[in-house]
């Protein structure tokens, strides 16, 4: 099962990369302006953080780890935008029959299908910088990313089931920070977290991701297309 | 022979298919052509009766069962646009699960069947409307379905002769035109308002 569906995952990563290439006229440029427009993120963030660098025990690399989380939610909050909107399309369109009639995960197929590859670069270096300047962060942010998809996949339901024609995109930008807080991964990085706190945000963020599975199942299965096109 | 498709007293409907056998579905525009097909692949549950589909029913979407069929809607496509087709028949593959070995069988017939050689490298958004519809077709059949759904679609007749004949595939078709299925199509299955109105040769309807 997992080597099916990591095999799935590598042809849409592959297909995505290739779709992405052939949609940049000056493929070049666009890498460039990408790279520079999250380095710019990077820098700005970072320097504001430095001025108060007494609240992070004048640590700079907590003051980098808090640099890149803001980077993380800035990709991911881009990521989740573009996701929603075209998932959104793909009800109103019908599209979403062609995914269900098909012997594979619904929900693995609209969560993998979509993926820009200089987001999934940015999310991966930020995962291993993590771990290799702090291990723990680098879980919570792990754990960050669960809650997160979690999320992603109760608003997917809410958009599914009301047939893309309400959607609470607006507001999961406001999900993405608290989950950033909920995660308690900045409150780590300052020393405010004791054990209990940890093991319940694991906790929380498995509880989370079964209960929005149920739904996305219960929502897929319930889903019956527009009957006239 | 085997009964491939089993419809009975939906909505007052009934009829059934047998294996290899190719129905057209006729009726006008809102006659519940659609929604037949729909019902018949699970993507709507039949609110009464009786459904069977290569023993399946259609509405738990066993993975056996989708394995086993495939639907063409006219409206919509499967291909990804800024790829070249062979992109979309690979990943059909691996969701498929289609050996390596027969996947290539596959595709070499359906090629040479549609004479859609030349068409495998282009850009899918670059294709005219009839090769799009070649590399649909091939990209729907890529993993020899047992039952093959086609609603209002724009086909080629003698591709589906041929490859029912030699698959013995169980083809059910929508029309709202009795033309368009006139040489190829002996049985026609007539729906008006929900009601099945005629079940029999289609030279008769014809009529």
């Amino acid at each position: 099962m997992i080597k099916y569906y990591f095999k799935i995952l590598l042809i849409m990563i592959r297909n995505s990369i290739k779709i992405w290439i052939s949609r940049q006229n000056k493929l070049l440029g666009s890498v460039i302006f990408e790279i520079v427009n999250l380095v710019f993120h990077f820098i700005f963030i970072y320097f504001i953080l430095y001025n108060f660098k007494y609240l992070f025990d004048n640590n700079t690399n907590l003051i980098f780890l808090f640099s890149l989380t803001f980077l993380l939610i800035f990709v991911l909050s881009k990521s989740i935008y573009t996701n929603i909107y075209e998932f959104r399309q793909l009800i109103t369109t019908n599209g979403f029959d062609l995914i269900i009639i098909k012997p594979i995960n619904s929900l693995f197929v609209v969560l993998s299908s979509k993926i820009n590859p200089i987001d999934l670069i940015t999310i991966l270096l930020i995962i291993c910088f993590s771990f290799i300047l702090f291990p723990i962060y680098g879980l919570f942010t792990l754990n960050m990313l669960i809650i997160l998809m979690s999320f992603y996949i109760v608003v997917l339901s809410v958009t599914l089931s009301t047939k893309g024609r309400f959607t609470i995109e607006k507001i999961i930008i406001f999900f993405v920070q608290a989950v950033v807080m909920i995660t308690l991964s900045s409150k780590y990085l300052i020393g405010f977290v004791d054990t209990l706190s940890i093991l319940s945000t694991f906790l929380f963020a498995l509880a989370l991701l079964f209960l929005s599975i149920i739904l996305w199942n219960n929502t897929s299965k319930k889903h019956t297309c527009s009957l006239h096109k | 022979m085997d009964k491939a498709i089993i419809v009975d007293h939906l909505k007052g409907i009934s009829f059934t298919i047998q294996t290899g056998e190719i129905v057209g579905l006729i009726g006008p525009i809102g006659a519940g052509k659609t929604t037949i097909i729909k019902v018949l692949s699970g993507l709507t549950n039949s609110v009464s009766g009786f459904v069977s589909v290569l023993d399946f029913d259609p509405w738990e979407k066993s993975k056996d069962f989708l394995k086993q069929i495939s639907v063409i809607f006219g409206q919509n496509s499967q291909l990804i646009p800024d790829l070249p087709a062979t992109y979309t028949f690979e990943l059909n593959k691996a969701t498929y699960e289609i050996r390596e070995r027969d996947y290539r069988k596959n595709l070499d017939e359906l090629v040479s069947l549609l004479g859609a050689s030349k068409l495998l490298d282009i850009q899918v958004k670059k294709l005219l409307p009839d090769q799009k519809i070649k590399m649909e077709y091939i990209a729907s059949l890529i993993h020899k379905p047992k039952v093959l759904f086609l609603d209002e679609p724009i086909f080629d007749p003698d591709f589906l002769y041929e490859y029912n004949k030699k698959n013995k595939t169980t083809i059910l078709l929508t029309s709202h035109k009795i033309d368009n299925l006139v040489g190829f199509v002996r049985r026609a299955i007539a729906i008006d308002n929900g009601k099945l109105i005629f079940d029999g040769p289609l030279e008769e309807l014809d009529k």
